[in-house]
């Protein structure tokens, strides 16, 4: 009445090598996709570099020859341009750090970090020459604050709404201890938590709200905060 | 912490598809058999007394239905001893199985009154009260078709070593979506169950008809009275018996399916609690070698089920539940500027942005599922037309995400030690 027992092997092994021929392509597909990745994100790097050398260049042309307004032009629409792929570029990142090995995107990072920087400065400096009506924040997040996406969602909201007079430079914070610049900022702009952001020399801590921002806005744009223009910002 | 996510994914992805590689590949080498055996006619060599108990607790609705097709067996009626066991029924059960009784003029069906005791206890009442040589129990909500018994009877004299047999269960008249999905689980189940027999890995003896041979059952002890599944218990009892447990192909079983979300919760929660308990209870077959296939690839995959469902729930959570609320944050944050949202929306499609691995892992394990949804339509003669495609796309993208969330449920009660009563 007793069931003589067997153990499958040859079904289990059968089994188990095609499995593994469903898993590899799978695996391999995967790993392509992701080299693809970093190299599209090398390839937008360079032309970055390219772009801020030749900004770069502009501002440096733009200081000599001085009292040229009418120059102010083309650099502010290279400068808004660039900004603008630099933005595109760093969402790319973000994107990515989501679907692969961010191990890949750190050397990456660092070099999108310090172009980040690279074109507050430089926004800053054109700012000053050409008296330009933008207002730059410096936005300092990391990857372990639950609340700082919050920031960038009110933060993304102006900038659609104001274009090229709102540049937003995001600082991600995770590569504190590979980049100095980072830690230098925080010093400087007293950056204690996160998200943090600091526009025209002053530090707002936490998530800086819809209505607040726009009044931040209002001041920074000479708008009176009843102001029908200052209203059109909501 | 993102390296080992996705070691974790892999693994779990890789046993999910070796399992179903397994069947599909064991499908494949049995079809010919498979089709061969469901068209037999499995005529008892000789007819002898079979006891049929049908314990009832609260089943004024069905109780009915089910008498009837068992008084209308095609067995000897001579031979046919029913025993219906009133459990403390506080609904109109009694009364319709008087009706019936008295209808049908059915002389050959005994009524037992008892205290609510639970469906084993009553079970074991019918046990000891007869001398058949085969028990049959049937769910009060169940019916069989006229030849089901003697299909049972047949198959399990054409193999000296049977001692159980289970039955092919269905949905009977599917009306509600959850009845209708249900339907369609059963099917694939009932074709698993089949391949699990031809490696002697059956793990359950489905209440509704399964066949015993009465003695054998009586010198194990007769049916789990503390236990939530005692159909199960009493097959993994069996196996750590190493005793034979076979699914009759041509013995068709119709059950009344949970028509609501919260009755199909409350049954599964029932199963799962009884599965993890049953599980551990007879651990010590878990990759045993002694007990063949049962031990080395059954136990793995019975208790793989938990931690699959659990990572099936994280996944959905993560992947599709987690954008849905940073979405309502984002539109809670913008005061609901649903003109700003509107005029924004950006179609930014990239193959770059796409997590391969993870459509590859769903593609593949969607392609399993379905492999062995249209193997067990062809096996059970179903059309997979039948229940329309609507119904497709809730079986396979929600129903088992349902199913595994409750799994979760009861994984998260039973730590903390919640009891269930049957």
């Amino acid at each position: 009445m007793v069931v003589k027992r067997r153990v499958s092997k040859a079904r289990y092994l059968i089994a188990a090598t095609i499995t593994l021929l469903i898993f590899i392509p799978g695996l391999l597909l995967g790993m392509i996709i992701d080299n693809e990745r970093v190299r599209s994100l090398e390839f937008q790097s360079e032309l970055q570099e390219l772009d801020f050398k030749s900004l770069q260049f502009n501002y440096l042309y733009l200081s000599y020859i001085q009292n040229s307004s009418e120059q102010c032009v083309p650099l502010k629409v290279n400068l808004e341009y660039s900004i603008k792929e630099l933005g595109k570029s760093l969402d790319s990142i973000e994107e990515y750090k989501q679907e692969s090995n961010p191990k890949n995107l750190e050397l990456i990072s660092r070099k999108y970090l310090l172009d980040n920087l690279n074109y507050w400065l430089l926004s800053k400096k054109t700012k000053e020459l050409c008296g330009l009506d933008t207002v730059s924040v410096l936005y300092f997040f990391n990857s372990d604050c639950d609340i700082c996406p919050n920031q960038g969602i009110i933060l993304t909201y102006y900038k659609k709404k104001l274009g090229d007079r709102f540049l937003v430079f995001p600082i991600n914070t995770d590569m504190k201890e590979d980049e100095q610049m980072i830690g230098l900022f925080e010093n400087i702009y007293n950056i204690t938590s996160y998200p943090s952001i600091v526009i025209s020399s002053t530090t707002y801590k936490g998530v800086v709200k819809k209505e607040e921002m726009r009044a931040i806005l209002c001041d920074e744009y000479e708008l009176g905060i009843n102001s029908s223009d200052c209203q059109e910002l909501v | 912490m993102i390296l080992a996510k996705d070691i974790l994914i892999m693994i779990i992805y890789l046993v999910s598809l070796y399992f179903g590689v397994f069947w599909i590949l064991f499908f494949i080498d049995t079809r010919k058999r498979l089709i061969y055996e469901k068209d037999i006619n499995y005529e008892p060599k000789n007819f002898v007394k079979v006891i049929i108990a049908i314990p009832a607790y609260n089943e004024e609705k069905t109780i009915k239905k089910t008498l009837l097709s068992v008084i209308n067996l095609d067995y000897p009626k001579k031979l046919l001893e029913i025993i219906v066991i009133n459990d403390g029924s506080t609904d109109k059960t009694e009364q319709k199985i008087f009706e019936t009784i008295k209808l049908h003029k059915a002389k050959n069906v005994k009524y037992i009154k008892n205290k609510n005791q639970g469906k084993a206890a009553s079970m074991n009442h019918a046990l000891r009260i007869s001398k058949a040589e085969y028990f049959v129990c049937l769910d009060a909500d169940s019916h069989v078709e006229k030849n089901a018994l003697r299909q049972a009877v047949g198959f399990i004299q054409q193999d000296k070593e049977l001692v159980i047999v289970t039955p092919i269960m269905h949905v009977h008249k599917p009306r509600t979506i959850v009845q209708k999905l249900q339907k369609i689980e059963y099917l694939t189940a009932m074709l698993l169950l089949k391949l699990m027999g031809y490696i002697d890995s059956n793990y359950i003896a489905p209440g509704p008809f399964s066949l015993y041979k009465a003695d054998i059952i009586r010198k194990l002890g007769g049916f789990d009275e503390n236990n939530l599944t005692e159909d199960q218990e009493i097959a993994y009892r069996a196996q750590s018996k190493h005793l034979k447990i076979r699914q009759c192909p041509s013995m068709h079983v119709y059950t009344q399916a949970p028509g609501t979300l919260k009755a199909l919760y409350r049954q599964r929660n029932r199963w799962f609690k009884g599965s993890l308990h049953n599980f551990f209870k007879y651990k010590h077959l878990m990759l045993n070698k002694k007990y063949g296939d049962f031990g080395v690839f059954q136990m793995p995959i019975n208790i793989s089920a938990f931690l699959l469902a659990s990572f099936s729930v994280a996944f959905f959570l993560y992947n599709i539940i987690k954008p849905i609320i940073k979405e309502i944050k984002r539109y809670i944050l913008l005061d609901f500027d649903f003109l700003y949202i509107i005029r924004n929306i950006e179609f930014n499609f990239s193959l770059l942005n796409i997590n391969v691995m993870n459509y590859y892992i769903i593609l593949t394990l969607l392609l399993l599922a379905g492999s062995m949804f249209y193997a067990s339509h062809l096996i059970h003669d179903r059309s997979v037309k039948n229940y329309g495609f609507i119904v497709l796309i809730p079986y396979f993208f929600i129903y088992y995400i349902l199913l595994s969330f409750f799994a979760v449920i009861v994984i998260i009660e039973s730590l903390f030690g919640v009891k269930q009563k049957w």
